[in-house]
């Protein structure tokens, strides 16, 4: 036997990490080792968080290891307020981004609700214009002060206070509701298209009429999937920052994200890290404890999928002139996620200063604000930094992603589930914690290596945040590579890295795309993260927005929001078109 | 019972139009164990859908009793929910968020017209013994094997006593073993209820052990319907021949006397296809059960000499291959008959009334 040649035990054994003399596959060593870097990264980061939550004081200087921070957190009432706001928040968000989802799904793919394609087009369009800025639009339409719905009611219409106020838990977790709705609705119409049809046909054939069957047998059927997806929505919303950060600071009404960020970035003295490290750990152990009911409600609703021999689809339910109904709750959803936020947000970008929509206010629109704003030298850097991650991002997260795909599906590595649950951590934590740990690690490190304000902080806490969402996306797309199509390659001898190159990429590109596309688009809309780690020289559009609100200039937001979605949505929505498609070349 | 008058059911996703039932006609009388027989994509389950009312034709009529349940001209579509039908599903949808007792009573409690309580346990009991599943009441659904639950489906489809009973290949999920055993057992039970059965399938020894009527479906049409007995001996043309079982094939002419001159030799047949003038080519067919051997001659018609070629054991059958006149015959015997060796010289008889012809 002679070096190089293969052997059938090298068949057997896959990829090996023990080379043997004479061969030495380096490639394999190498996709091995940016796998464990990434996971180690993450795990990394954690522990900082942790790290961080035992000592006090400013980052560089050595401290003694204390549980100080925590008897601060948990001995001060307000903090309990930010808990209790917090949840009061999510358990909004979810009662109104569940139900409405559940719908869309239920007419989607249970009745004949005419232009299926235009309506699950319209639920997704949400995506093209980030949360901030959404959440920008309701405040400039219901706030008490400046909402122009209110100041309409109360100058024009002479009501004695104003109605609305959108500045409230409920007004808040409502907006954030509406965002997450599409979310709901994918993942519920996913377990209804596992569901066999066959056990509702069964109620309809055997006597039992479509309001009893739905109550009595397709709900409950996907209850344990619906309770995954508010377990999952709930972790989303706990952690979420643009709807919190815009309209709760408005009104201070702080969740546990704003919170940590206005103890990083207090309105007076020192940053307190320690504090935040404590409130940190303390929301990971919460969103890990989380993940346990929300596996057992996800093998629960799996267990419950009895597959048909043949798959067939069932005659969809005639609406009649339900229809019209159906259209109407999507249509009125639009307006809500869409039309009235862009709306109010043009409306703010063309007055001078807020006013009732009236004529005199017709009369004062200019485009003013747009000269101005878009010769800012500021904004352009921002956009080219935005572009930028569009693209380092995504790139970045497939090159990670890919090597922990192909060592989870590929390897017979020991402990390879470990990376694929490592991989999957940064979705139930917050995200802004990985901000912050990054941002932490820059100042301990910084008379080392000056990375602080960097852009390519921005680049590492998105890349590692993300990575789970492509190794999710790309287990799946290898498994479905037969093992014998990389087998007859490695008995040809190629190396690891070229059967990926040329056998695995190729074979999976649909999968990459989507994956790639995808994370461009969530680079696109982040503000947490950006917010966290934001100085003059790494911002972003996301960032520049917010530096303006929050400087009061809320007119000149809304004029750069209404640029940034004007500017980017062809960008955007070419990319959502084509992900679409690749998502429809992977699926058949 | 069920009076079927020119239904047409046509799926039209995606490419070309699918017309998965053609123009069917059907006449299926009181108490009958119905069965229909296809090949795979024929049109059989959309047939059956279409009677449940899961399906809505694009023509055609469908009466239950003295109901018409759906009549495409007229405009009538009963919803399945009020056409009290019972039907067992391929893949038995038997809920699995239920224990046996609620599968079964949930139907009875949530349709119109429900039972009291008292009255709904006193059927599902009776479901259940009449399917032997007594005592698994409280049983959660999926904690039952695969023949539990077709059994557990076929207990829910008759407790809501329906005058038609539906069946979509409800054996095909279970072993070899267990499906005959299950099959007797629902022959046995739709004959002491006397409700009417429409079964579908695609195994014709099923369809054989069951049906008092088949009919035989291809690409969308009924090709033949009659007494199962009489479409195994006398199927309308080659393909439905094919369909039920194997089967020699012989080409021929046929002469001036009405007799058909094969490879095989002259053969003396009963009923010649309508158009089977003199000269006409024919296609006889004979299965391979219907072939005679013996050493010695018995002198009656359609006698030949043949040798055996091969000799296969197949449990409790002999196969053997014959060549008669240097034209393959396949046969089988039973082991109760003596064996011929390999090479023996001996006579093949085609029974006159055994032999189809069909026109070519
Ligand atoms: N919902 C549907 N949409 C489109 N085409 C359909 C649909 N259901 C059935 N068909 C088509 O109609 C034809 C008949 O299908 P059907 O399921 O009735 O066949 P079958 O005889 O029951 O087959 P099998 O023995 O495989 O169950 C097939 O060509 C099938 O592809
Ligand atoms: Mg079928």
């Amino acid at each position: 036997m002679t070096a190089g040649n293969t052997t059938l035990q090298d068949l057997d054994t896959a990829p090996r990490l023990l080379p043997r003399l004479g061969r030495v596959d380096w490639s394999q060593t190498l996709i091995v080792g940016v796998a464990v870097a990434a996971a180690a990264t993450i795990v990394i980061l954690l522990g900082l968080i942790v790290w961080m939550s035992l000592r006090t004081g400013v980052p560089a200087q050595p401290s003694p290891y204390t549980l100080e921070n925590y008897h601060t957190l948990l001995s001060d009432p307000y903090n309990y307020e930010v808990l209790g706001t917090t949840l009061a928040f999510a358990l909004v968000t979810i009662a109104v981004a569940v139900p409405s989802g559940a719908v869309f799904a239920w007419l989607l793919e249970r009745t004949d609700l005419p232009g299926k394609t235009a309506a699950a087009t319209l639920l997704s369009m949400g995506i093209l214009i980030p949360t901030f800025l959404k959440a920008m639009g309701w405040v400039f339409l219901l706030h008490p002060r400046i909402g122009a719905l209110n100041l309409f009611l109360v100058r024009v219409v002479g009501l004695e206070s104003s109605p609305f106020n959108i500045a409230t838990v409920v007004g808040m977790g409502f907006v954030q509701g509406i965002t997450l709705a599409p979310v709901a609705y994918v993942m519920v119409a996913a377990a209804l298209r596992r569901m066999n049809p066959a056990l509702v046909e069964a109620a309809a054939v055997h006597g039992v009429g479509i309001v009893r069957s739905l109550l009595r047998v397709e709900l409950p059927l996907v209850w344990p999937a619906i309770l995954s997806v508010m377990i999952w929505l709930f972790t989303i919303a706990i952690a979420a920052f643009d709807v919190p950060a815009v309209i709760g600071m408005t009104n201070n009404i702080f969740t546990f994200s704003t919170a940590l960020y206005f103890m990083v970035n207090p309105a007076e003295g020192l940053p307190q890290y320690g504090l935040s490290g404590a409130f940190g750990t303390i929301m990971i152990g919460l969103s890990l404890f989380l993940m346990i009911p929300y596996f057992a409600a996800l093998r629960h609703s799996h267990r419950y999928q009895i597959i048909s021999g043949k798959g067939y689809q069932t005659r969809p339910i005639e609406l009649g002139r339900w229809r019209l109904l159906g259209w109407g709750a999507l249509l009125l959803y639009v307006l809500l996620a869409v039309v009235l936020p862009l709306v109010s947000m043009l409306w703010a970008s063309l007055l001078p200063y807020m006013q009732a929509p009236s004529w005199r206010a017709l009369a004062s629109l200019s485009l003013e604000r747009y000269t101005s704003v878009f010769v800012d030298d500021a904004l352009i850097t921002s956009g080219l930094n935005t572009l930028f991650l569009m693209f380092a991002v995504p790139t970045a997260i497939l090159f990670f992603s890919a090597a922990i795909s192909w060592v989870v599906t590929r390897s017979r590595l020991r402990g390879r589930m470990v990376l694929d649950a490592i991989a999957f951590l940064p979705h139930p934590v917050p995200n802004l914690l990985f901000a912050l740990a990054i941002a932490y690690l820059a100042l301990v490190v910084s008379h080392v290596v000056p990375l602080y304000g960097s852009i390519h902080l921005l680049v590492l806490a998105y890349t590692l945040v993300w990575i789970g969402f492509g190794t999710r996306t790309l287990n799946s797309n290898m498994l479905q590579v037969h093992r014998e199509l990389e087998e007859a390659a490695q008995v040809g001898g190629a190396s690891a890295l070229r059967i990926v190159r040329k056998i695995i990429v190729p074979l999976i590109r649909p999968g990459l795309v989507y994956v790639w596309i995808w994370t461009s688009l969530l680079a696109y809309r982040e503000l947490t993260m950006a917010v966290l780690l934001s100085s003059p020289e790494n911002q972003v559009i996301s960032t520049f927005i917010w530096g303006e609100w929050t400087g009061g200039g809320l007119g000149d937001a809304a004029t750069a929001g209404i640029l940034m979605v004007v500017i980017m949505s062809p960008l955007v929505a070419g990319f959502w078109t084509v992900a679409r498609r690749q998502l429809d070349v992977a699926e058949s | 019972m069920i009076e079927i008058r020119g239904l047409s059911k046509i799926f039209r996703t995606g490419g070309d139009p699918v017309h998965a039932v053609d123009n069917v006609s059907l006449s299926i009388g009181e108490r009958e164990f119905f069965v229909l027989l296809g090949l795979s994509g024929s049109g059989k389950t959309t047939l059956l859908r279409s009677i449940a009312g899961l399906e809505k034709p694009e023509s055609g009529e469908i009466r239950l009793g003295d109901r018409v349940v759906n009549s495409a001209e007229r405009g009538i579509f009963i919803p399945p929910s009020d056409r009290g039908v019972g039907m067992v599903f391929q893949s038995y949808a038997v809920w699995p968020h239920m224990t046996v007792f609620d599968n079964i009573a949930f139907p009875l409690l949530n349709r119109r017209g429900r039972l009291p309580r008292a009255q709904v346990r006193e059927r599902v009991r009776h479901a259940l013994e009449l399917v032997q599943l007594s005592g698994l009441e409280d049983r959660p659904a999926p904690m039952l094997s695969g023949g539990q639950q077709q059994r557990v489906a076929l207990a829910r489809a008759l407790a809501v006593e329906p005058q038609v009973l539906l069946m979509d290949e409800p054996l095909s999920n279970l072993d070899a073993r267990l499906r005959e055993e299950v099959r007797d057992e629902i022959k046995a039970l739709s004959q002491k209820l006397g409700v009417t059965v429409f079964y579908v399938t695609h195994d014709q020894v099923e369809a054989m052990a069951l049906a008092d009527t088949v009919a035989v479906m291809s690409h969308g049409k009924i090709l033949q319907t009659g007494p199962a007995q009489a479409v195994y001996d006398r199927p309308v043309d080659r393909s439905v021949g094919e369909f039920l079982g194997s089967m020699n094939e012989l080409e021929g002419r046929v002469d001036a006397d009405g007799r058909v001159v094969t490879g095989v030799g002259s053969l003396a047949c009963g009923l010649l296809p309508q158009e089977g003038d003199p000269g006409g080519e024919a296609l006889v067919g004979v299965r391979p059960n219907d072939v005679y051997v013996s050493v010695a001659a018995t002198g009656r018609e359609n006698e030949f000499p043949a040798r055996v070629e091969s000799r296969v054991f197949l449990g409790d059958i002999v196969a053997y291959q014959l060549s008669v006149n240097g034209t393959a015959i396949s046969c089988k015997t039973t082991v109760s008959e003596p064996a011929f060796d390999p090479g023996a010289n001996v006579h093949v008889r085609f029974p006159r009334d055994k032999l189809k012809v069909f026109a070519r």
